[in-house]
């Protein structure tokens, strides 16, 4: 127990920064989500952020701000650059075109040895990446979730999710919409990728892949979307999570997997629905104090 | 508010050979209320998503005060002011029914995303404003001591109350209402009548999609009857209740 705790405690530092990396990464995700875009495409843009960040700094000596800056914006071009095709895809079918997206620029990445060092990767990044710089990030994004949520932006957002022809008959440009949240999406892959790329000594291919895409959209999903803090709090959960399973390297992914399980079959609004429970408990009965006025509706 | 001409000419609508709307020209004038029939199937519902852009028409056109609408999309027809309802409801459940009513005013909202980021002044003077119209709304709909209701908990002719008041809180100058009757029983057919004729005072224009003859008859003076895809008669009630065309169309012929 004594091992684990000195373990933990010397990766905290390190720790930290992850939690906040991903703290906005899934804000970022969010933002798709918010639309039901299950996007698996944030792997591809945090690859497109990591590999253009880095190679503006290591060999165009930019300054690390606009190099990450730059990162974003490319994410950002390349998701509109395949917004025509894919965002005409609902469900499974934005899933797979956006995975494919993410394959796409793996290989890219696997076979462009100049640029990104091919399966070896890129090693000896400067770590310019600093914890206050995470935390900034990640509480831009959180304050961005709460102002869009509490305005007629968000009940807009809100409505398309629900019923996008019925949206699109109120005035709201359903189109516009998707576009401009899946292109911000991206931005923020892309950012998180060149924050991340420059966290570490090293970026490979295998990085930014499929696994990274799941487990980004698995922030959200697992913390509860509908609430503000749902993806704060699946981003910590299951960042944190896998560090203190790892006593058992054979058990830690799969009960890793069994919680996903767990999360999806039980608490399907996330861990926050655990939070909210009471209180909306409560909210309701307050609604059925008052009686008369629905009475009054039904005899009409 | 002031009421638009809706112009249909030779609009057609064909799913895989299957022909919904085959040709239908009509007109619903201005601050006026314009009734469509016809039996199950004959194109009523399908010729209004073509007139809302939710299906661009295969032939002919639309046009709103002579402006040609057949080529937008749904939320640009809706900035022309053009509102509809729907034949199943579709509103949010979850919401309550002033949350639902302020969707509407969605386009109304002056604050752009940086006024929203900053909470500028003007996003609260937007919303406050949006908020009052539409509770003033609710007040002439009569269901303002519903507004903080979920709309899920609410009786069937309460909701499409709501629906209507979400399609006037878009400020707009043609309305149409599809099938807005079905479902109701006979005291919420009088409130609905005297509901259209309000709106009708307010100057618009009011498209009335029904299946429900004798309800239309009593709304409005001017009906277009729809079969098979094409419009088979036009008049008032009484001119419509005695053509043979009509009759077939709703009880069959004898020798059928």
């Amino acid at each position: 127990m004594m091992a684990v705790l000195d373990n933990f405690l010397l990766s905290y530092g390190n720790l930290v920064n992850l939690c906040l990396l991903n703290i906005f990464l899934a804000y970022g995700v969010w933002l798709a989500l918010s639309v039901n875009m299950f996007t698996l495409g944030t792997g591809g843009f945090m690859a497109l952020g990591a590999y253009s960040s880095v190679f503006l700094t290591m060999h165009g000596g930019w300054p690390f701000s606009v190099a990450v800056l730059v990162g974003g914006l490319l994410a950002a071009l390349a998701a509109l650059a395949i917004a025509t095709p894919v965002l005409r895809l609902r469900g499974d079918y934005f899933m797979l075109a956006t995975f494919a997206f993410t394959e796409v620029v793996r290989i890219i990445a696997l076979n462009w040895d100049s640029v990104t060092g091919g399966a070896v990767g890129i090693v000896g990044i400067p770590q310019l990446t600093q914890t206050w710089q995470l935390a900034v990030l990640a509480a831009g994004a959180l304050y961005f979730a709460y102002a869009v949520r509490g305005s007629y932006l968000g009940r807009a957002i809100a409505a398309i999710r629900e019923d996008d022809v019925m949206s699109q008959a109120m005035g709201i440009n359903v189109l516009g919409y998707r576009l401009s949240l899946f292109v911000s999406s991206a931005f923020v892959g892309g950012i998180a990728g060149a924050m991340a790329a420059h966290l570490n000594f090293f970026i490979g291919p295998s990085d930014f892949g499929l696994l990274r895409s799941i487990d980004a959209l698995s922030y959200p999903i697992l913390g509860g979307f509908d609430a503000l803090l749902g993806p704060l709090v699946g981003a910590i959960l299951t960042t944190i999570l896998p560090e203190l399973l790892r006593f058992s390297n054979q058990w830690r992914e799969i009960l890793m997997g069994l919680l996903v399980i767990g999360v999806v079959l039980f608490l399907p609004g996330g861990a926050m629905s655990l939070l909210s429970f009471k209180w909306r408990s409560r909210h309701r009965q307050s609604k059925l104090v008052l009686p008369d006025s629905v009475e009054q509706g039904a005899e009409r | 508010m002031s009421g638009a001409t809706l112009e249909l000419y030779r609009i057609a609508k064909h799913f895989q050979g299957v022909v919904a709307v085959d040709s239908v020209s009509m007109v619903a004038e201005a601050g006026k209320v314009t009734g469509l029939i016809g039996p199950n199937g004959s194109g009523k519902t399908t010729t209004m998503n073509i007139v809302t852009g939710l299906y661009p028409t295969d032939a002919g056109r639309v046009t709103i005060d002579d402006v040609e609408i057949s080529r937008l999309l749904p939320h640009q027809i809706a900035a022309l002011g053009v509102a509809r309802t729907f034949q199943n409801i579709r509103l949010l459940n979850e919401q309550t029914v002033i949350q639902n009513v302020m969707l509407g005013a969605h386009r109304h909202h002056g604050a752009s995303l940086l006024d929203v980021i900053l909470r500028l002044p003007k996003m609260a003077r937007s919303e406050r404003q949006e908020l009052r119209r539409c509770d003033d709304l609710l007040a002439l709909i009569g269901i303002r001591h519903l507004a903080d209701v979920q709309v899920g908990s609410l009786s069937y002719g309460d909701r499409r109350r709501v629906e209507i008041a979400r399609a006037l809180a878009t400020q707009p100058r043609l309305l149409l209402l599809d099938e807005p009757a079905a479902g109701m029983n006979f005291s919420e057919k009088q409130a609905l009548a005297a509901l259209i004729e309000t709106i009708q005072e307010m100057g618009v224009t009011v498209l009335l999609i029904e299946h429900d003859i004798d309800f239309v008859s009593h709304v409005t003076d001017h009906i277009v009857v729809l079969n098979f895809g094409r419009e088979i008669a036009e008049g008032t009630p009484a001119e419509i209740k005695q053509m043979p065309s009509v009759i077939e169309a709703y009880l069959g012929t004898e020798d059928a």
